[in-house]
């Protein structure tokens, strides 16, 4: 494996997988639902779905989701990068899940 | 239901042979392009015909499952005869 | 996932292609839960043979080809329970399925427990007869088939949350695993023997790509089974964390008849025969599964009349009857579109209307699925073995020992557990445990084994061990019970030989696999184990 020497590298290397485990399995799961709340509220709001529909739905494709979130946060070069994207939209989400909730 | 697999079984040598590596194993060389394609074909329509036999026997819904079934199980025995082959 | 990818520097991971931050992905996601997945898959396989293993392990069981007549038997059944269980708030028979033997099943809910402290009633019925089949206790095909969600050992919640953590990674790996391989198509068919690691690598594909529906249906699907279990976030944030939240929200899902309350007027109910014949003038040409009385001699007492499905549906439909006026209450109410699907789906998981011919390829599936696991965990070991020379880490070594411990250690154990029905007293306590306790005990012993020997020794023994056990099985039905192959094959008790003549066929087969296994090291020599295991035949 790796013989690049330097425990720099290695030590960073620990904390970049370790740092994107965290990211895919807590911020992974939380992004998911979050945004297949939001969807499953505003399929309720149009009128095209009842809520317990909309719910089952999102949560039965929240699996699939979390795979492929769960891809693109190992696959992205810049951990920083994905931090980000995942904090920015995660916020918006949760805005958006409060308008909802509230409006 | 038997039907079902034996077509399977046939669509996975068509389509085996109409592979350049597959078919140097079994004949000794690769078969012309006119040969690929009809091979090609017939494997297409076979598993065309193995999925109607599921689900006449079966229904669609448990057909489906038994027809990838089938050709799990024919694929198997295709990669099993040309590991032989090649020995 | 493709070999070449995974040698370069670790560090470059996250800075490669996609490709190879997949194949990362894939071994890792794949690797962490494998034995816990190999595990599942082998139990879960034995799971599709459940109601034939229970059979076998009750040889008491007499070989029953009754017909059914409903009515009578159904009424006779009842009588039954209402000599032997007369205070109870529910009673319920079942009919045998078509796999099953012609047993009828009874149970009763007691009100007040028993001498033994038992809260409920649960008996076989000879249909012919109206008496009770006494057999051994045993947990029988069932055991082994709970397992495959709920282990053992662990509480039932801990458990169902570890395989669906388990489960999940093994849909992750399964998805980085098709973007990993480079040539699915090309690749179809190719199965190099005695290349080395490169064997095990097209037995690992060939053992995924070719079962790929497979593969996909049944790790999705037993996520749907724990859907709001496994992934409560959408529901938790649109509707709430409540437990009522959830419960309304099932009962949307999947709508059912509430049973009325008991009124505690006694009440006089009609016999059961009416209601039957209701129910097949409505089906004409169904099977029916249950007939249950909710409140029996209650003025508030519901029959209620089962069949089994049809097609890929999971629930077949109930007739619901007022137990005293013998009315038929209201059909069962439709379920909504997704409540379909994902019931559809988890009816492809059970297949449960399989007949034996989908039967048999939904065990060699699952048995694929194991395969697929222990070639991946092996090609791991293989794969780090091979960038080592002289000894490996301790990291490497330990995985090999544990997938032996583990791919010939699990059957060993199931091994055991069937050898354990027929030697362990008849009259022991808590008999089914100590079944279990047995695989267990040899399971453990198995890994043991494996990080005691040299490796390849270890191999050796414990596939000609397994084999010798499953070869055996047979000859020692025929010694302890009356019910070995000599007599099945005669009496067309299909259910039991077959379970003999595969144990023989299984033991067979794995005793070509310990032949083709390399001969173990000169002592001298260094030890290169898994370097020279054989290459595949049919995937391990």
């Amino acid at each position: 494996m790796g013989r690049r020497d330097g425990a720099n590298v290695a030590t960073s290397y620990r904390w970049q997988v370790a740092a994107r485990c965290l990211l895919a399995l807590v911020g992974g799961v939380l992004w998911v639902s979050a945004c297949g709340a939001v969807i499953s509220l505003s399929l309720a709001r149009l009128g095209w779905m009842s809520m317990p529909e909309g719910v089952h739905i999102m949560t039965l494709a929240s699996f699939i989701g979390w795979c492929a979130l769960g891809m693109w946060i190992f696959y992205a070069p810049s951990l920083r990068r994905v931090t980000g994207l995942l904090l920015g939209s995660g916020g918006a989400l949760c805005i958006l899940l409060v308008v909802l909730h509230t409006a | 239901m038997i039907i079902g697999l034996l077509t399977a079984l046939g669509a996975m040598m068509c389509l085996a042979v109409s592979q350049n590596k597959h078919a140097r194993t079994m004949f000794a060389r690769p078969l012309p392009q006119l040969v690929r394609r009809v091979l090609q074909s017939l494997g297409g329509l076979l598993l065309l015909v193995s999925a109607w036999a599921g689900a006449q026997s079966y229904g669609v819904g448990i057909g489906l499952t038994a027809f990838c079934a089938w050709v799990c199980l024919a694929a198997w025995m295709v990669a099993l005869i040309l590991s032989w082959r090649q020995r | 996932m493709d070999d070449d990818d995974q040698v370069k520097g670790q560090e470059e991971t996250f800075h490669g292609g996609f490709r190879q931050s997949m194949a990362w992905l894939h071994t890792w996601a794949g690797l962490v839960l494998s034995l816990l997945l190999y595990f599942v898959f082998i139990t879960g396989s034995f799971g599709y043979f459940n109601t034939e293993i229970t059979h076998w392990m009750q040889p008491e069981m007499p070989h029953l080809q009754a017909e059914l007549n409903v009515a009578e038997q159904s009424q006779a059944a009842l009588d039954h329970l209402q000599r032997v269980a007369p205070d109870a708030s529910r009673y319920l028979v079942r009919f045998p399925s078509e796999r099953a033997n012609g047993a009828i099943r009874v149970f009763a809910n007691l009100k007040t427990p028993d001498a033994k402290g038992a809260r409920n009633l649960n008996q076989l019925i000879d249909p012919d007869t109206g008496s009770p089949i006494e057999a051994r206790s045993t947990g029988g095909g069932n055991a082994l088939y709970r397992m495959h969600y709920a282990l053992h050992y662990i509480p039932y919640q801990a458990a169902v949350y570890t395989v669906g953590v388990a489960t999940l990674f093994m849909l992750l790996a399964i998805f980085t695993g098709i973007v990993t391989h480079k040539k699915i198509l090309a690749d179809f068919f190719t199965l190099r023997v005695g290349k080395g690691q490169r064997s095990w690598l097209d037995a690992h594909n060939m053992s995924s790509v070719l079962a790929l529906p497979f593969m996909l249906m049944i790790t999705y699907s037993g996520l749907v089974f724990y859907t709001f279990q496994y992934s409560p976030g959408v529901a938790v944030l649109s509707l709430g964390a409540e437990q009522e939240t959830f419960r309304t929200l099932n009962r949307y899902l999947y709508p059912r008849i509430e049973n009325p309350q008991a009124t505690g007027d006694a009440a006089q109910m009609v016999p059961v025969a009416g209601p039957l014949e209701t129910a097949q003038a409505l089906w004409p040409d169904a099977r029916l599964r249950f007939l249950q009385i909710n409140h029996p001699g209650d003025a508030a007492a519901t029959l209620s009349i089962g069949r089994w499905p049809e097609g890929i549906a999971r629930r077949g439909e109930i007739l619901y009857f007022d137990a005293v006026s013998g009315e038929l209450h209201e059909r069962m109410p439709a379920q909504p579109p997704s409540s379909v699907f994902a019931s559809a789906t988890m009816s492809l998981h059970e297949g449960h209307f399989a007949d034996y011919y989908l039967r048999w390829l939904y065990f060699l599936s699952g048995l694929l699925g194991a395969a697929m696991i222990a070639t991946g965990s092996l090609l791991w070991a293989k794969k780090r073995r091979n960038q080592y020379r002289g000894r490996p880490p301790r990291s490497i070594r330990f995985v090999e020992r544990a997938n032996l411990g583990t791919i010939v250690g699990l059957p060993l154990g199931c091994a055991a557990y069937f050898w354990a029905n027929r030697l362990l007293p008849v009259g022991l306590d808590e008999r089914a445990a100590w079944e279990l306790h047995c695989l267990f005990v040899v399971w453990a012993l198995s890994f043991m084994h494996a990080g005691a020997r040299e490796l390849r020794c270890a191999w050796r023994e414990q596939v000609g061990l397994l084999a010798g056990l499953f070869m055996a099985l047979p000859l020692l039905n025929a010694l302890t019970t009356d019910v070995h192959l000599g007599v099945t094959l005669g009496q067309g008790d299909w259910v039991r030989a077959g379970f003999d003549l595969s144990a023989l066929v299984f033991g067979v087969a794995l005793l070509f696999v310990r032949r083709r296994l390399p001969a173990p090291e000169p002592r001298s020599q260094p030890i290169i184990a898994m370097d020279s295991l054989p290459s595949p035949k049919i995937g391990g």
